[in-house]
């Protein structure tokens, strides 16, 4: 551990000047907020913009998705009226969802279908969009704000896009059954048995989920559960120490069985065109 | 802005520009790239600056909104320049030498994208297992078995690399 933080440390001591001075940022975020006091002032009315072919309300609590969190979201959308004609936007590339600009302007592909929006509020009480979106054939959930977005190409373990941008948000401390509280635990010899609460009604001892869900030698599991009269896969693994981790996903229509689970589970970790993997989350 | 805010920024952006080139620069393994990034999330800093200072969140939110774009950055594997109001009056420093480079910094960019986050907010800012889960929004447990497997991924890289 001490070696790699102290190799980490004399790569990364050695900084060359920096290619930007901080007077430039200070320029362009001024830019960036007389261009957003604009835009709010556009969205204060409440003008249903179109998009690129998606079209929606803005102003707090006007859009379709305007449910109780509606209220307090002031987040400008591309496309609120300016004095000054746009510059022509930059071609999208390939698998870009969102683009969240330097004045906090939130601007979906237009070649995206949205599929759901809703908004979720967060610990701190800042609202955030969440959707779902299809581009190319796939389907993804996201969730932006002024800060950025992120998402998740699905099945996204089975979860709502509510569930899912509120695990997100809260750090998967929501009742989605995705908590850091493994429900089962696993032994030396790949064996899993119950937490209260839980019943196991199949499992399958080191399904072979590749040496980027676990290394070799380390027992691992999948699991087929019910939790609260509802159906759940795990992919079980143990972790350095002793302890258990537990990924859950909710059964759905594309994963209806243990098998196509474990089918499902390998291709995300597979090793990717990066030499990563995708993970189950 | 009010002045006094501007100044509070100027000095606050200053003082950790080279900090988040280092993030930046350990998650893109490029320094013309790192500044890219290191220069959108000051641009974004700046317009949420009075509501972040009311928090008493600048160093959290910066290190998020430049890791969100560096994941993303990463996630589609294009480069994209940030248009400024100035040309820049010097080209972008070539970096440190070839076997700086070469070591740990390589290794880290074969790791997925939030591994290699975990990994340096972790164990090299010396952030916690629930500060890091926060500044990811990811939970504790995925940090954990992030750490463990990005770790083990880079002992592997410094072993062939000193064979």
């Amino acid at each position: 551990m001490q070696d790699i933080i102290e190799r980490l440390d004399a790569e990364l001591r050695t900084v060359p000047a920096a290619g930007f001075e901080i007077e430039q940022a200070v320029r362009t975020g001024r830019t960036a907020v007389r261009r957003r006091r604009v835009a709010l002032g556009g969205a204060g009315l409440a003008a249903v913009l179109a998009v690129g072919g998606l079209a929606w309300a803005v102003g707090p609590g006007s859009g379709p998705d305007g449910g109780p969190d509606g209220g307090t979201d002031r987040t400008p959308v591309a496309g609120s009226p300016t004095p000054t004609p746009a510059p022509a936007p930059e071609p999208w590339e390939k698998a870009e969802l969102i683009r969240v600009d330097a004045e906090g302007t939130i601007t979906l592909n237009p070649a995206a279908a949205v599929l759901e929006q809703t908004r979720v509020t967060d610990p701190e009480g800042t609202v955030h969009r969440a959707f779902e979106l299809r581009l190319d054939g796939q389907d993804y959930y996201a969730v932006a704000d002024d800060a950025g977005y992120a998402s998740q190409p699905l099945p996204a373990q089975g979860l709502t896009l509510r569930e899912w941008a509120q695990q997100l948000l809260t750090l998967g401390t929501s009742e989605s059954g995705s908590s850091d509280e493994a429900w089962v635990r696993i032994n030396e010899r790949s064996r899993v048995r119950p937490e209260p609460g839980v019943e196991i009604v199949a499992s399958r001892p080191d399904p072979g989920l590749g040496d980027r869900f676990a290394p070799a030698g380390q027992p691992t599991a999948v699991a087929e559960v019910v939790r609260d009269g509802v159906t759940w896969f795990l992919a079980v693994r143990r972790l350095p120490g002793g302890a258990t981790e537990a990924i859950p996903y909710r059964k759905d229509a594309t994963v209806p069985t243990l098998s196509a689970f474990v089918a499902y589970a390998r291709t995300q970790y597979a090793p990717n065109e990066s030499g990563g993997s995708e993970g189950l989350r | 802005m009010r002045r006094s805010q501007e100044a509070a920024y100027v000095e606050f952006a200053t003082s950790r520009r080279d900090q988040l080139r280092r993030i930046a620069y350990g998650m893109c393994g490029d320094w013309h790239q790192a500044d890219d990034l290191t220069q959108v999330a000051l641009v974004r800093l700046y317009v949420a600056w009075p509501r972040v200072t009311r928090r008493g969140t600048e160093d959290a939110y910066v290190r998020r909104i430049l890791l969100n774009a560096a994941i993303d950055a990463s996630r589609r594997a294009v480069r994209r320049e940030l248009p400024t109001d100035s040309l820049p009056e010097r080209a972008a420093p070539a970096g440190a030498s070839v076997e700086e480079r070469t070591t740990l910094v390589a290794a880290l960019q074969v790791l997925p994208a939030q591994q290699r986050a975990t990994v340096l907010l972790r164990h090299w800012l010396g952030l916690s297992v629930s500060e890091t889960a926060a500044e990811l929004g990811i939970a504790e447990g995925t940090v954990k078995s992030h750490t463990s497997r990005g770790l083990s991924a880079l002992r592997e890289a410094l072993a062939a690399a000193d064979a």
